[in-house]
């Protein structure tokens, strides 16, 4: 299951001794170490005759509402007598979240993520946790970045949890929404939510969720991705076994589905799961266009995912070894093209392929201005100048950007990058043994997508084990008659989506 | 791939006959399967139903022959395959290396259980049923549907010894006493045991027809790869002789019923002598690898194919409805009591 957590749990005895010291016992020694900081801030403020000093890190709280929602009140009753306990500034200051608290544990963990301290000088063990914490350093602009659709919504996830939750709230309008916090990280104590229906997402995947997110021991959660590998159930895999997505349609969709998703704070992207090979062709487009069209552009996607996989492949199956399969005609041309390049086959692929994957690592890695201008530099120039150095085949520079091209069809990042990788061991498996192996490559590799697992669910439901109901919407999208059920393999606790009505159409001749 | 040649011997151009005969005896031996598999209580394999009619040492034994008939049936489908490759693909290729990585993909397949198992079959299955709408389409500008005719020539004995010969071409539902205690439902299953039968049997038929259409008798009793000759004819645009890539294509259902074939025989093993289904994978693997790599001639490989196909005629039309008798009879003497 979790092979990663066995190695953090190891590791977790010499961290005990860095944890103590982290986790002070009594309040003196812990802000004797927080006074180090020069962003730690203390401020004393005298109301009646009482002495009120205040803690903050000054980076962490909204400075603006600490003057005007806490400071300024108190001041303007800096005379009043009133003022004989702690508990009193609950009803001074307008805030609704203050927390009173003995305990240094909860001060500790409020404190770094963004609460004021205040206390009287008088009375020890006793703290009010006012909530400040600022917004700041996020950004306020939502689109979907990198999963991109022209038609539907472009409403995508920001850095915050709360803001993303807000999101689904504003989508999911009904009670059951279920949110579930729980802490992962012993640095970052990354606030991450389980989300799912209740009443329709199987409990048994959300306590597994659970429970694998739990286990985990690891220092600082930097994105949702990293839980994505903590959770899943083989770590020896190139492929996603989770949905990873910044789109907000379609964490609703899942979610609606039966499927439980997952979000850590800080992070733009959501995993939702289980979910199956097919989750990572659908793009929320296919259901914003009609049925026809949708389900033809989808055919279109998988296609592409397959010729991207075994193009390159076998042109070096067929030009090392089966030239016999080359039609005369296409001889000619394919004879022509090659007469200059000095390589075996297996060496001018490889040789293009490299070259386009420098191109898609400095693209991604660039600004998006230089970006551009590299893809012009790369692809035309760079192309045109290896074939007429003689270096490869004019066929193949189409080949291979055919297959560059079609990878990217895949609406899931991290399923185009699974299939990046994938084809180089078939390149590999095709230019040993031709198409034999080549397809000795499909055998491996069908195989091993038939053993994996998501939550403990068949990676390829519904092709094996055969569903035959819930086929329908995998390789076309149907018409939404007939999506009105929720797939059977999610287990879900309720079956029934919506309940369409009789579709009445005379297609007549003149009305008849 | 090979059964036109073998079928038309005895029974010529009326071998169609045959095939729909083996069909139905076929249906019969899976109602019997099923028969034999559900009428003992707790116990429904054929390992412990072996144990309880002929007693634990005689069982063991029959245990162990069914065992080594399926590694054997492994071996002579990896054979048979690698024969192809060599005639077809790579005249001169060393086979060591290709029939290592063909035995580790097996284990992977076997390793990850009925699951993986299954799975590998499943795909097996959607490739066959979609390599024949293309194979049926380009052959129709080349077929005599004269060549059929007459429509019945041989006598009815004749057609007898063709289906047995047919018989070879079925082999594998044997697989279904070890694969019984898996299905979840049985009932339903055997509807669809017998669906896929038919299936199947429609399937031969229709290859058998297009090959009786597309060769004359003479040449399709001369020809060993009747279905590649014909595939060889095809053209597509960008592609011809496409009988390169059915081969490979050929590939996944070889690795399928291998695949079943092994895990059957190291469930046996298991339920029988309790060995380690991990172990008894390891050494079926070693074995069919080293066994194939040290027969090499055509000759021996054909008479061994021939042995495998006699011992599993005898396996299905004699040792089953044995058995099926038996547990009958058993059924009748327990009741009373």
């Amino acid at each position: 299951m979790v092979k990663n957590t066995f190695t953090y749990n190891a590791i977790r005895g010499n961290d005990m001794a860095d944890n103590q010291k982290t986790e002070p016992r009594d309040m003196t020694q812990f802000l004797k170490q927080l006074k180090q900081s020069s962003d730690f801030k203390t401020i004393q403020l005298s109301i009646g005759d009482k002495q009120l000093s205040i803690s903050y890190f000054k980076t962490l709280i909204d400075e603006k509402l600490l003057q005007s929602h806490v400071i300024l009140p108190l001041q303007e009753r800096a005379l009043d007598l009133d003022f004989r306990q702690l508990e009193d500034l609950k009803t001074w200051i307008p805030i609704e979240d203050i927390e009173m608290t003995g305990q240094v544990e909860s001060i500790q963990a409020k404190l770094l993520k963004g609460c004021a301290v205040a206390t009287l000088d008088k009375e020890f063990c006793k703290y009010a946790l006012i909530e400040l914490a600022s917004i700041e350093g996020l950004r306020k602009n939502n689109d979907t970045e990198n999963e991109f659709s022209v038609v539907g919504p472009k409403v995508g996830f920001v850095e915050s949890i709360d803001t993303n939750i807000g999101l689904l709230r504003a989508q999911i309008n009904i009670p059951t929404l279920v949110v579930k916090e729980i802490l992962v990280g012993t640095t970052s104590k990354t606030r991450v939510a389980i989300i799912y229906i209740d009443g329709v997402t199987n409990k048994r995947n959300v306590k597994t969720v659970e429970q694998r997110l739990e286990q985990i021991d690891y220092d600082v959660i930097f994105d949702t991705s990293q839980l994505d590998q903590f959770i899943s159930d083989n770590s020896l895999t190139p492929f996603p076994l989770f949905l990873s997505t910044e789109r907000r349609d379609r964490v609703v969709y899942a979610l609606i589905t039966g499927q439980v998703a997952v979000v850590s704070d800080g992070s733009p992207y959501f995993i939702t799961g289980p979910s199956t090979l097919f989750d990572f062709f659908l793009s929320p487009e296919d259901y914003y266009l009609p049925w026809i069209l949708g389900s033809f552009f989808r055919m279109i996607r998988i296609f592409g995912v397959i010729f991207s996989l075994f193009a390159t492949s076998m042109y070096i199956a067929i030009t090392t070894f089966h030239y016999e399969v080359i039609p005369r005609d296409l001889l000619e041309p394919l004879i022509f093209s090659r007469r200059n390049v000095p390589f075996p086959p297996l060496l001018e692929v490889l040789f293009l392929e490299i070259t386009i994957e420098f191109l898609r690592e400095a693209g991604a890695r660039l600004p998006t201005k230089i970006g551009q201008t590299l893809g012009i530099v790369g692809g035309i120039v760079i192309g045109q100048a290896t074939v007429l150095a003689g270096l490869t085949s004019n066929i193949l520079v189409i080949i291979v950007a055919f297959s560059a091209l079609a990878s990217f069809a895949t609406p899931i990042y991290k399923m185009s990058n699974a299939i990046r990788f994938l084809r180089f061991p078939m390149i590999f498996a095709s230019s040993i043994w031709g198409a034999l192996g080549l397809f000795i490559g499909i055998g491996f590799l069908l195989v091993h997508l038939t053993r994996l697992t998501s939550l403990g669910m068949p990676y390829l439901v519904p092709i094996h084990p055969l569903r035959v109901r819930d086929l329908k919407d995998s390789f076309i999208r149907p018409s939404y008659q007939f999506t009105n059920k929720r797939p059977s393999y999610l287990r879900p606790d309720s079956s029934v989506k919506y309940k369409p009505g009789k579709v009445k159409r005379k297609n007549d001749l003149d009305r008849e | 791939m090979t059964y036109q040649r073998r079928v038309i011997e005895h029974a010529g151009y009326n071998a169609w006959i045959s095939v729909m005969l083996t069909g139905i005896i076929m249906h019969l031996l899976i109602w019997m399967l099923y028969k034999i598999l559900s009428s003992i209580e707790d116990s429904n394999d054929i390992v412990t139903i072996n144990h309880k009619l002929f007693g634990k040492l005689l069982g063991n034994l029959i245990n162990l022959a069914i065992v080594l008939y399926f590694v054997f049936g492994a071996f002579v489908k990896f054979k048979v395959y690698m024969e192809m490759i060599q005639v077809w693909l790579f005249p001169s290729m060393n086979f060591l290396p290709v029939s290592i990585v063909i035995a580790l993909l097996v284990y992977y397949a076997v390793s990850g259980g009925i699951r993986s198992v299954t799975g590998i079959s499943v795909w097996a299955t959607i490739i066959s049923l979609v390599s024949i709408i293309p194979q049926i389409s380009l052959t129709f500008p080349f077929l005599h549907p004269m060549n059929l005719l007459p429509l019945l020539n041989h006598s009815a004995s004749d057609i007898l010894l063709s289906s047995k010969d047919m018989a070879f071409e079925y082999l594998g539902v044997e697989t279904l006493l070890f694969l019984y205690p898996f299905v979840r439902t049985p009932e339903k299953s055997q509807k669809w045991a017998h669906f896929i039968m038919l299936l199947v049997t429609l399937l031969y038929l229709m290859i058998l027809i297009l090959a009786f259409m597309f060769f004359t008798e003479e040449q399709l009793r001369h020809t060993i790869w009747p279905t590649l000759n014909m595939i060889g004819i095809f053209e597509v645009p960008l592609l011809q002789r496409l009988e390169y890539m059915a081969i490979s294509l050929w590939f996944i259902k070889i690795i399928a019923g291998i695949s079943i074939f092994i895990w059957a025989a190291c469930r046996g093993m298991k339920v029988a002598f309790h060995l380690r289904p991990r172990l008894s994978l390891i050494v079926f693997l070693t074995a069919i690898t080293a066994l194939c790599h040290f027969i090499i001639d055509h000759r021996t490989v054909e008479r061994v194919s021939e042995i495998y196909s006699n011992i599993g005629v005898y396996f299905l039309y004699a040792y089953i409805p044995f058995v099926f008798l038996c547990v009958m009879i058993r059924k009748k003497l327990i009741k009373p009591i």
